[in-house]
């Protein structure tokens, strides 16, 4: 699937950080649900409908988690964050109130070798705030 | 990475799945994929029929019930 987006749709903004299933950089969601798209062929995904960070922004607007990952400096390097970003919606869609142990489970998935991760807990529980 | 060439179906039932799955013996079934996509990148697995078994809502559940679990009951 990361392919299709990347190679032939222009879409640029979905990493492929390990290209095995282990980082989470390709996340993307398929039909509001997060996968890693490395690891998702594009035919599994015919007749549903492919998130990509290129769809949050509405105009200048960035998405509520956007937001919060800027406010919160939850990157550095910036490689995983729209893994991130998208993984966190999917987590506040099933669990809009998660605790710091369920922030942290629920994007074990994704790995960061920037920030230690503490500043993405705070920034996923301002997006839970912000009602995200 | 790219996998070898292969075939995909996508199951509309368990039966048609178990049918698939029995017309080609190089076929496997593809639900998560992400132990299975892996390794067709790698070329360690080659299959040369994918069924799709990802849309079959009919499997998809977890039930509880008082009776036990095991391979050897």
């Amino acid at each position: 699937l990361h392919r299709i987006l990347v190679d032939r749709l222009g879409l640029t903004g979905t990493n492929v950080g390990c290209d095995t299933t282990s980082c989470g950089a390709c996340t993307v969601l398929i039909d509001g649900e997060s996968v890693k798209s490395c690891t998702v062929f594009a035919v599994q995904a015919d007749g549903r409908e492919v998130t990509t960070v290129e769809g949050l922004a509405q105009g200048d607007e960035l998405h509520p988690v956007q937001q919060a990952f800027h406010e919160q400096h939850a990157l550095q390097c910036g490689y995983c964050t729209p893994g991130f970003v998208l993984a966190t919606i999917s987590l506040l869609k099933e669990n809009p109130n998660p605790s710091e142990a369920e922030i942290r489970n629920g994007l074990e998935g994704n790995l960061c070798r920037c920030t230690g991760y503490h500043n993405i807990v705070k920034a996923v529980q301002a997006a839970a705030r912000a009602g995200a | 990475m790219i996998p070898a060439a292969f075939e995909y179906a996508r199951a509309g039932s368990v039966d048609e799945a178990i049918e698939l799955l029995g017309g080609d013996e190089d076929a496997k079934l593809l639900a998560g994929g992400h132990s299975l996509i892996p390794t067709m990148r790698l070329r360690f697995s080659r299959p040369s029929l994918l069924v799709d078994i990802g849309r079959l809502d009919d499997l998809r559940y977890v039930r509880a019930s008082d009776g036990p679990i095991g391979a050897m009951p």
